[in-house]
């Protein structure tokens, strides 16, 4: 072994040390659509030490407020299912409407609030007694789902309609509807509740609305040397705390763009792994994880470094993450 | 009694076909939206009609499921366009009547591509 390498391999092996240090106690909940698990990876070991078998096509994937319960959309099942996190086992399930695929949980973790993608409604769950409280019509192929940080608005945005559709948390109403790029999957607000972002597969942009005016300002759009324009896919977009970046995951392109929300210009991509739809940041913000559906893998980013720094095997087509 | 067990097992038989029927799915997990998918049995051209018509855009998205009709469980040859207007093949593609979806296509199951 040559000297370099003899001083190099050290190095590495103290900087992957350092970064699962970092990580330690965190563990990432990957849904797999294909073989219907949900994987839990230990962010310290950095492996995947449980599959959980679930109901079919577990996309959708959230943590209750306490973070003691695991929420997923079940879409073939038709049905909601909850992973008590003690014991990793289901401990219910709640009747969601037809093709459950993302949601959204009010401000104090009460109300689901449920995209059905195959009748054009959003559902809403009362979790204390898991009975459906509303279901409120939207446009076709409802999928993005996103509650404002004041718990008054729900944003939901309609695939094939390409619309974002505002509704009224107090009446269930929708208040209005704002025409965005094709096939819109994924909103999220920033930390401020001034700006929703809505990220468009086809049309491969995020629109930026601004919630006052309910107008776009700003549409971000993508491009990356050598890869082909129609593999740009906008879907999940991650914010951090302090609403200064938002992480655009671009599907096929096989990047995650990184945004700078001062000037909504993009800033980086980063190569992760093949057709990431979502991700999720480590409660610390310092690392981000990818869910990367055709290579069965998660990629983990280091926040403040903006580097891919490992990638860890897991189920059959990942979707969704969540991290606690 | 044989004819009450016949009666009970061609409702069980047409039950279960009515479920089979209204799994059969393909679910494109290509990165492109396919706007023509054809079926023919493994090795012939007889391609049946186009399953995207039974779409209610025409179209199938990636990620998307399409209802397909008339479709029995054996092994196809499968022919689709995409929205550029490329046409690629997929051969000896195992259908399924059970579970979630009848088959699936990655982009690297496509073969023989052209504009």
């Amino acid at each position: 072994m040559s000297p370099r390498r003899l001083i190099l391999l050290p190095l590495v092996a103290l900087a992957v040390a350092g970064l699962a240090g970092a990580a330690q106690a965190y563990t990432a909940y990957v849904s797999n659509e294909k073989d219907n698990t949900i994987s839990v990876v230990d962010l310290d070991k950095m492996q995947m030490v449980k599959s959980i078998p679930v109901g079919e096509r577990p996309r959708g994937i959230l943590l209750s407020k306490d973070k003691k319960y695991l929420y997923i959309c079940n879409g073939d099942a038709d049905h909601i299912e909850v992973i008590d996190l003690d014991t990793l086992q289901s401990v219910r399930t709640l009747d969601s409407g037809p093709d459950p695929e993302l949601f959204a949980l009010d401000r104090d973790g009460n109300k689901l609030y449920i995209a059905n993608e195959d009748n054009a409604m959003v559902t809403v769950i009362d979790l204390k007694d898991g009975t459906t409280a509303m279901q409120i019509p939207v446009g076709v192929e409802p999928e993005g789902m996103a509650v404002s940080p004041d718990d008054k608005i729900l944003v939901a945005t309609s695939e094939t309609t390409s619309m974002a559709h505002f509704i009224d948390l107090k009446t269930l109403q929708v208040i209005g509807s704002v025409l965005v790029d094709s096939r819109p999957r994924f909103a999220a607000f920033t930390p401020d509740g001034k700006y929703v972002l809505v990220s468009s597969e086809i049309g491969g942009t995020v629109a930026v609305i601004d919630m006052a005016t309910r107008k776009i300002v700003k549409k971000i759009g993508f491009a990356i040397p050598g890869v082909d324009k129609p593999t740009i896919q906008a879907v999940g977009i991650n914010i951090t705390a302090d609403g200064k970046t938002a992480f655009v995951a671009l599907g096929p392109a096989n990047r995650i763009a990184v945004v700078d929300l001062t000037n909504f210009e993009v800033k980086k991509y980063l190569l992760v792994g093949q057709r990431v739809w979502h991700a999720d940041f480590t409660p610390d913000g310092k690392y981000l994880v990818t869910a990367n559906g055709n290579s069965n893998d998660i990629s983990i980013i280091d926040v403040d470094a903006l580097k891919v720094i490992k990638s860890v095997p897991v189920g059959q087509l990942p979707w969704g993450v969540v991290i606690r | 009694m044989r004819s009450a067990i016949l009666i009970a097992a061609l409702l069980i038989v047409a039950s279960t076909g009515a479920f089979a029927a209204d799994k059969t799915r393909f679910w494109n997990l290509t990165s492109v939206t396919i706007d023509k998918l054809y079926l023919a049995p493994a090795g012939t051209t007889n391609w049946g009609p186009d399953q995207c018509e039974n779409d209610k855009d025409g179209s199938v998205d990636p990620d998307e499921r399409l209802q397909l009709k008339n479709i029995v469980a054996g092994t196809y040859d499968v022919k689709l366009t995409d929205e550029h207007g490329r046409t690629c093949y997929a051969k000896g593609v195992k259908v399924k009547t059970t579970g979630a979806y009848s088959f699936s296509l990655n982009d690297k199951d496509l073969t023989d591509c052209s504009q």
